[in-house]
């Protein structure tokens, strides 16, 4: 009876920041920036798609008409998943601040408008009121990502004439879950901060400070000191190494440069969440027709990163939020 | 002191904030029933006192008990028999003033509020607002709002920190006679941080002074103009006491 009470108590808690966030202007300009952009460069590209798919199918039919041996002809390979790197970067992006606005609408607003100082005398505990706000904002920001994906696939689909695999609806399922673990990192160091900070404006400018050094520099500084991106098209493809033991074997006589270079990406949780999406979706091509395992497995030390950021950041926040005075005096 | 007549005890309550009392070994009891107007100039720990007295700062030193339960050691307790309306509060403007009462009822533990939420809007004399958002309210409607949500779960207590702070003249007047009618109707004790005078001299039943975190004068309103009956207003009254 009791745990159904708790249960009862965090829900209402879930269900008011859902349906208030819904209800919040910046919140709608922002998720509908993010959609509108997903889907523009989710059609566009799978437009590309099908003109490709299309031009194989034609010159094979040709082909088969003049009745030329194909049987020794490879078949190209199109990989439907690899559409979803611009979603991928507005994720990172866009989501990024999509989250940060969560949180600082979850704490900000009611720390202002003293809200958080009346939710306090009533009979429901702090942990039980954060575990409530926790809830109700990652599952908005499920539901935002969840509509995303479910429309990247259906516009793949329809539009890509393409037929996506069970493996893909897999891979695409866990980048749909690893971007909800991305997402709640980044609304509870927003809502840390406007926890810590007496200032909410203060607060505000530090999240996108973070944001800035995380997602922007810090990922562009590695992708510029990154020896194969100094040329269009890879630097080892213009000179014509293209087997990985040859760039490899190159590579070992930079290994203290490339490992300062990895190591300033590996600060950077956007940069393991890339990775570990772009490894998932077979954006990074290595990865691709490798089993879902293997790429978890290869990519074991990117999820440890990602999924600790977000405890992290989530278990200091409800700390806080249990342990500080937030009221004025 | 009987715990039945006195609905709150404080003893010997201190609280130091930044190096300085806020207050002083405060002694205070209000029996069940009063509506008592607290008095002092800003600074003097009215709010302070309430803060404590709503569990949501702990005092230094000292004891406060709310119907009996200690407001630290019995917090949880204390938070059900309890209502408050903080001063400046603003409610949650993307919503309406149903979601608004329908949250604070539930989060306080009552599972079907609809009724009671109906009920609460006639008797504070609002009804029809209750699918308006809270952004479209003004200052005098939003106290009216933030009195309905104090008092959803039927509270013993209602704390109110300058509830008449902003309103204009009919705000003013209709929250008086929503505060007397729960009083009187509702048999609800009222604790109100004030400085405005003239209210105290319509609305409360005792008054309580507090100077530099000290309380200085407590009795009732009738025995205060009484004892004061050669001062024209409850105004020179209070600057008489202070000094």
């Amino acid at each position: 009876m009791k745990f159904m009470n708790n249960v009862y108590q965090v829900i209402t808690v879930a269900k008011k920041e859902y349906i208030d966030a819904l209800k919040n202007r910046v919140f709608i300009i922002f998720v509908s920036f993010l959609l509108i952009l997903t889907f523009v460069s989710i059609i566009v590209s799978s437009f590309d798609f099908q003109a490709k798919v299309i031009s194989y199918q034609t010159a094979l039919a040709e082909l088969q008409a003049s009745h030329q041996i194909i049987q020794n002809l490879t078949a190209p390979e199109f990989y439907p998943l690899q559409l979803l790197r611009g979603t991928i970067e507005y994720i990172e992006i866009i989501g990024a601040i999509l989250a940060i606005v969560l949180g600082y609408l979850s704490i900000a607003k009611e720390k202002g408008n003293n809200t958080l100082q009346l939710l306090f005398t009533r009979p429901i505990s702090k942990i039980k009121l954060f575990f409530g706000k926790f809830l109700g904002n990652v599952l908005l920001l499920t539901s935002v990502s969840g509509f995303m994906f479910f429309g990247i696939y259906l516009i793949i689909s329809l539009i890509g004439k393409t037929v996506i695999t069970n493996i893909e609806i897999e891979k695409i399922f866990l980048s749909f879950i690893f971007s909800i673990i991305y997402l709640s990192t980044f609304f509870s160091i927003s809502a840390l901060l406007a926890l810590i900070f007496k200032s909410l404006s203060n607060s505000l400018i530090l999240s996108f400070v973070i944001w800035i050094v995380f997602v922007l520099v810090i990922p562009q500084i590695g992708d510029t000191l990154d020896p194969d991106n100094q040329v269009p098209g890879g630097l080892f493809n213009k000179i014509g190494i293209t087997q990985k033991s040859d760039q490899l074997t190159i590579l070992k006589d930079f290994s203290s440069y490339e490992k300062a270079r990895d190591s300033l990406e590996q600060s950077s949780f956007t940069k393991h969440y890339e990775r570990l999406i772009f490894a998932l979706l077979g954006i990074k091509d290595m990865y691709n027709g490798k089993t879902i395992n293997f790429i978890i497995n290869d990519k074991n030390s990117d999820i440890l990163w990602l999924v600790s950021a977000m405890i992290l950041s989530s278990t200091l926040t409800s700390i806080i939020f249990t342990k500080k005075k937030l009221i004025n005096k | 002191m009987n715990k039945t007549q006195n609905i709150i005890s404080i003893s010997n309550l201190t609280h130091i904030y930044k190096n300085k009392k806020a207050l002083d070994d405060l002694n205070l009891e209000i029996s069940k029933n009063e509506i008592f107007g607290f008095l002092g100039h800003n600074g003097a720990g009215k709010t302070t006192t309430i803060s404590i007295l709503t569990t949501l700062l702990k005092p230094t030193s000292g004891n406060a008990k709310i119907c009996g339960f200690d407001v630290v050691k019995d917090s949880m307790e204390v938070k059900k028999l309890i209502g408050y309306l903080p001063e400046n509060v603003k409610f949650y403007d993307n919503l309406t003033a149903y979601e608004n009462l329908e949250y604070f009822a539930k989060i306080s533990g009552i599972k079907n509020p609809k009724e009671k939420i109906f009920d609460i809007l006639k008797f504070i004399d609002f009804e029809g607002i209750e699918n308006k958002k809270i952004g479209e309210f003004s200052k005098g409607m939003h106290q009216r709002i933030g009195i309905a949500q104090a008092i959803i779960h039927e509270p013993q207590v209602l704390f109110l920190d300058e509830p008449t702070s902003g309103l204009d003249p009919m705000g003013i007047k209709k929250l008086r006679e929503i505060i007397i009618k729960l009083n009187k109707e509702k048999q609800m004790t009222i604790f109100m941080n004030t400085h405005l005078l003239s209210e105290v001299a319509k609305v409360c039943t005792t008054i309580g002074v507090l100077n530099s975190g000290k309380l200085i004068y407590k009795n009732s309103l009738k025995e205060t103009l009484k004892r004061f009956n050669n001062e024209n207003s409850l105004e020179e009254i209070y600057f008489n006491i202070e000094q």
